[in-house]
Order: structure tokens, then sequence, then C-alpha cells
């Protein structure tokens, strides 16, 4: 259904999609995902029609995307991370008014729009006013708009960004129901556990680059036998550090204040000598234990660490440090 | 059958439903109406000192009124036009329109006939004044006609010079600025330009001749503001005598017959350089407006 070949993209001196390459199955859904500034949403405006790329291509549903012919338009429902309503327009009259520029008119239209927000639980508020409307239903008419002319493709920036958890769960819930149509979807969000309960397939990307893609069951496989190690001592915290930063094995190593998490790349064997050492230099050890990756390691593993990650609303520790800068 | 252009019908139904317009509108017909009754009051004033009943003083509500609906135009839109893009942008709902199948010139046409549809009702709404004139006699229908003629298509002139700043600026008001900065240097600038060109009597060197009445042409018939001034001088100077004026032109007064002649035919040569113009700037504005013309 979409298939992006040799993408690329610079803003001045700065490139910020490097050799993209991305291929998503028709009626799939597909989760993109990175840190800010990683070109997730450099990439969607330009499979969008909203950017041009430097060079590569983009085709959808096996038509190169062409800056002459707009019919690839048709095709394609795109709903951005930010957007504005316009003032002293009704819901339904909204819909409509996107309909138009689709060139729809006429009477089938008034039943699609009634049936749009039927699908986004907005049939009651169909005559208020865009622009009094709450976030969470701001976010849920967007979505009928990308709707409103029956797209193959859509094409969702963040959609669950800024909403409260029950708006979020509706969100969720009307986005599976699309993709039980067989809507083909690619949907960008920080939220991972929510991507990976919905996503067929998903793609990392960091830095303008791909660095993992594949299907989600492939990605938790891998995410899974990634492990960790969390510490946590009484005291002598510089001790412990000195000891961990001396073993090969810790490949990263997060600290705060007494505590420390790791990705340890040893065997049982290897940890159980850590905590050896540990203990025979006097470090009082409070816990050691391990734990099974899951997504979110597996992402900050893949991705610089540029920013702290919220995860079910709670951040992550305040300070990550790689082992490549120990050297 | 042809569709309106969706985004003029939900601009005119969104304008309609704020009181700004109305409000504005009384407001303006409140201005024409007292210039009106100022003039007649003068007009009656000397009929009961004169017990003569000056006809002249009805063409005078014709021009003034006519002055204040140029200005009008002037003033309205580029804050209407300024919105257009620049006020989509800002509000964050430009890229949602630019991804959908209407291509950069249906919207810009939307664009630019919305501001020309609302600058419309102001003008129309004036009529009943500016008509006065035409119910007591001393102008005719056709000159009416000809200076909402006149008007459109300076609004259209604008509207497309309004709607080009709107899609090259970032922002609402630096798109005001531009465009308010461009009517100052451009129209009135030119207008005081052609002025004193116009009344230069000193002699010339024959190129420097050729230049001056080169400029003239050009600032005669590409400066709305000289355009408008010419044809309501023709107004004033006697509409029952059009063919005296055009022959006394023709004949001398220091003018060519060329000249003379595009004088006569002002409004006309005058609308045909702004209907290309506009043209002109339409066809700018959208080739900015398309996203994927732009290379970072």
């Amino acid at each position: 259904m979409l298939a992006v070949e040799h993408l690329e993209k610079s803003f001045g001196q700065q490139k910020v999609v490097h050799d993209l390459q991305l291929h998503i199955s028709k009626g799939s859904v597909y989760g993109f995902i990175g840190p800010n500034g990683a070109g997730k949403t450099t990439t969607m405006k330009m499979i969008a029609g909203l950017l041009p790329p430097d060079c590569g291509s983009i085709y959808i549903d096996g038509e190169k995307m062409q800056k002459e012919d707009s019919g690839w338009k048709r095709k394609i429902g795109y709903m951005p991370d930010f957007f504005g309503v316009y003032d002293n327009l009704k819901v339904k009259e909204y819909l409509e008014f996107y309909a138009s520029l689709y060139g729809m008119v006429g009477r089938e239209v008034s039943r699609n729009c009634n049936n749009l927000l039927e699908l986004v639980h907005l049939e009651e508020n169909q005559d208020s006013f865009v622009d009094t409307l709450s976030r969470g239903m701001k976010q849920r008419l967007c979505l009928a708009r990308c709707l409103v002319h029956d797209p193959v493709l859509l094409i969702l920036d963040e959609p669950a960004s800024g909403l409260d958890p029950r708006s979020r769960y509706e969100m969720k819930e009307i986005i599976r129901e699309l993709a039980q149509r067989k809507k083909t979807i690619m949907i960008s969000s920080h939220l991972l556990p929510d991507l990976a309960k919905m996503c067929d397939s998903m793609g990392i990307m960091e830095r303008g680059r791909m660095v993992l893609s594949g299907g989600v069951e492939e990605i938790l496989k891998r995410a899974r036998e990634d492990s960790f190690i969390t510490i946590k001592v009484l005291e002598r915290q510089e001790d412990a550090v000195a000891v961990l930063k001396e073993n090969p094995r810790v490949e990263s190593l997060a600290i705060r204040k007494n505590q420390f998490r790791m990705h340890f790349a040893g065997d049982e064997k290897e940890e159980s000598e850590l905590l050896a050492t540990l203990v025979a230099k006097n470090i009082p050890v409070l816990d050691f234990a391990k734990e099974n990756g899951n997504l979110e390691e597996l992402f900050i593993q893949l991705t610089k660490g540029q920013e702290v990650m919220e995860i079910d609303g709670i951040h992550k520790p305040d300070l990550i440090e790689r082992n490549e800068s120990w050297s | 059958m042809e569709y309106i252009n969706p985004i003029l019908l939900k601009e005119m139904k969104v304008g309609a439903r704020t009181i700004r317009y109305p409000v504005l509108i009384m407001l303006y017909n409140l201005l024409l109406a007292f210039v009106g009754l100022m003039i007649l009051f003068q007009m009656n004033s000397i009929y009961i000192v004169s017990g003569q009943l000056q006809g002249n003083f009805l063409i005078d509500i014709f021009v003034v009124a006519g002055w204040i609906q140029f200005l009008t135009v002037c003033v309205l839109m580029p804050i209407l036009t300024a919105n257009a893009i620049a006020g989509e942008r800002e509000r964050q709902t430009l890229n949602m329109l630019l991804t959908t199948t209407m291509s950069s010139r249906q919207i810009v046409k939307g664009k630019i006939f919305a501001c020309v549809g609302v600058v419309m009702i102001f003008l129309l709404s004036g009529m009943p004044v500016i008509s006065l004139g035409l119910l007591y006699g001393g102008i005719r229908w056709y000159h009416l006609f000809a200076m909402q003629i006149t008007l459109f298509v300076v609004s259209l002139f604008l509207g497309a010079l309004g709607i080009l700043c709107s899609v090259c600026m970032k922002r609402t008001i630096s798109s005001v600025i531009l465009n308010y900065v461009l009517e100052l240097v451009g129209m009135a600038g030119g207008y005081c330009l052609w002025y004193v060109l116009n009344h230069w009597t000193a002699e010339l060197p024959e190129k420097a001749e050729k230049w001056k009445l080169g400029l003239e042409m050009v600032l005669l018939t590409g400066n709305p503001a000289t355009v408008f001034e010419q044809y309501m001088e023709s107004c004033y100077s006697g509409f029952a005598n059009e063919k005296y004026y055009l022959l006394n032109n023709l004949a001398g007064s220091g003018q060519t017959g060329c000249i003379a002649y595009i004088k006569y035919r002002m409004v006309w040569v005058g609308v045909l350089v702004f209907l290309i113009l506009a043209y002109v700037f339409y066809r700018m504005a959208s080739k900015q407006l398309n996203p994927l013309n732009h290379k970072h």
C-alpha cells in the first residue's frame, strides 16, 4: 500500500531524513516510533504531500506520488500532530466542508458525515460549534475529517497526544475499529505499550534513520531477549559506579541516587560474578534483580536518549550514561 | 453543473455569523449618508440664498461617495486578505487544506473571491447614497455601472495582491504591513508622481519628454488611484459634454491625442490592466502556496 524508497530530506545544512525505506502492506497498522526530532513528522509530511523530498520516491497503492497529479491525495487521510479548527463552524458543517473540498456534494455527504460522527462518538455534538469542543473531541473530529473521503491510507501523527487516559482509550478504540475495517494506518506515537497492542508492524526511527523495522512480534521477542539488571546499594555509590564501569558486559547504565539500572550483555555466570565483585569490595547491596526487556527499553537502547520518555505517565530516570562515553 | 468554490462558501458562511461585518457596514453607510446629507444641506442653503438649484452638488455626492468607496476598498482589502492564508497558517488549518484534492489555485481563487465578496457587499450597500445623483439628474446609469465595475476590478487586483502577500508572509500582521506599504508606495506614491508629471510645465529635451510620456502612460493605466482619479475628474467635468471633453482634449491643452484618448477611455484600459495584473498575482500566489514547489 505504501512504499517509500530512498527518501531524503534536508533543511538547510541539516539532514533530517537519511535514505529512508519503508513498506506498509495493505490493511495493516504500522507504528512509527522515535524520539522528538527523529524525523517522523517530516517523513509523514512528505508522504502526505506537504513537503517535497530532496530525493527518493513514494508510492501509494502502486501509484507514484507526482507533483503535477494530485490523484494520490484522495487516497490519503492525514491527521497532523498540531492542528487548529475554524471558528463559527458547526461540527457537521466542518465535516461537510472538508467533504466538499474533495468534490463530494449531495445527500450522500450528509449521510456519510452522520456515520462518521457516530464512529467517533460525536453524533450528539453535531450542532455544536467546533471551537467549543474539548481537546479529545477535537482530536476525534479531526480523525473523522481524515475519513470523510474514505481514504485507503491513514497517516496519524500522534493522534493521542495530550489526551487524558479516557480520551486516549476512546481514540485507541476508534483506531482499532478502523483497523478492523481494513484501513491501512501509519501511526506515530510515544505511547509504546499502546502501539505494541495496536500495530502489526513497527519502525523505530532515530536521527533520520530507521534503526529497526519489522513485525511487532519479532520486535517484542527481541526486546524480551534483552535483560536488565537493577541494583540498589545502601551506601558507597561511587565505588559501585566504578565497579560497574569496569565491567565490559555493562552496556548502558542509568543512575538514580543509590539505584542503578543497566543492560547487561553477559550470561548468568557473569551476572553472579558481578554481584560477587560488589560484595567483595564491601559495597552493601540491598537489591540485585534481573528483569526482561520490554519495548521501552529496546527503544531507549536503540535511540540516543535525547529526551526523557514518558511511559504510562512515569518519567524514566533523569540521567542516562552510555558505555561509549566512558572510554 | 459547476459548483461554487467550497472555500468561498465557507468563508461567506463563517463571516456572516459574526457581528463584525454588519456593524462595519452600518458605520460605513452612516458615513456615506452623513456625507450625502451634508452636501444636500449645502445645496439647499445655496438654493435658499440664491434661488438657484446647483446640479453639480449632486455630482459631488457621486464623486465624494465614490472616493469613500475607493478608499474603503484600499483599507479593507489588506485586512481581509492577510487573514486568508497567513491566518490559516497561524491557526494551523492550512496543512489540512493542502492535503485535500483542492489545488492551490482553487484555494487561492476561493480566498480572493471571498474577500472580494465582502468588499462588494460594502460597496453595494452604499448604492442608495451614490445613486442620489441618478435620482435627481447629473449622472447616468452607465456612469454608476462603470464606477462599480472599476471598483470591482480594483478589489480583484488588490485582493490578488493581498493574497500573494499573505502567502509569502508567515504572519498575518506582517502580511497586512507589507500590503499597506505596497499600497502606500505603489498607489499613493505612484499617484503623486503622476500628478507631478502631469502638471510639469517646464520644457524637456525630446528624449526626456518621451520618457516622461512613457512613465505617465504606465502610471495612468497601472495605478488604481490614478485611474480612479481620472475617471472621477471626467465625471466632474461634465457628463453632459462628453463629446466636448473628448474633442477638447484631442485638440490640444498640451496633451497628445493618445493620452487624451486613454484618459477618456481610462476606466476600460485600467480595468484591462488590473485584470491582467490580478491574474498574474493569482498565479504567483498559487505557485507559492503549493508546498511541493518549495525546496528547503
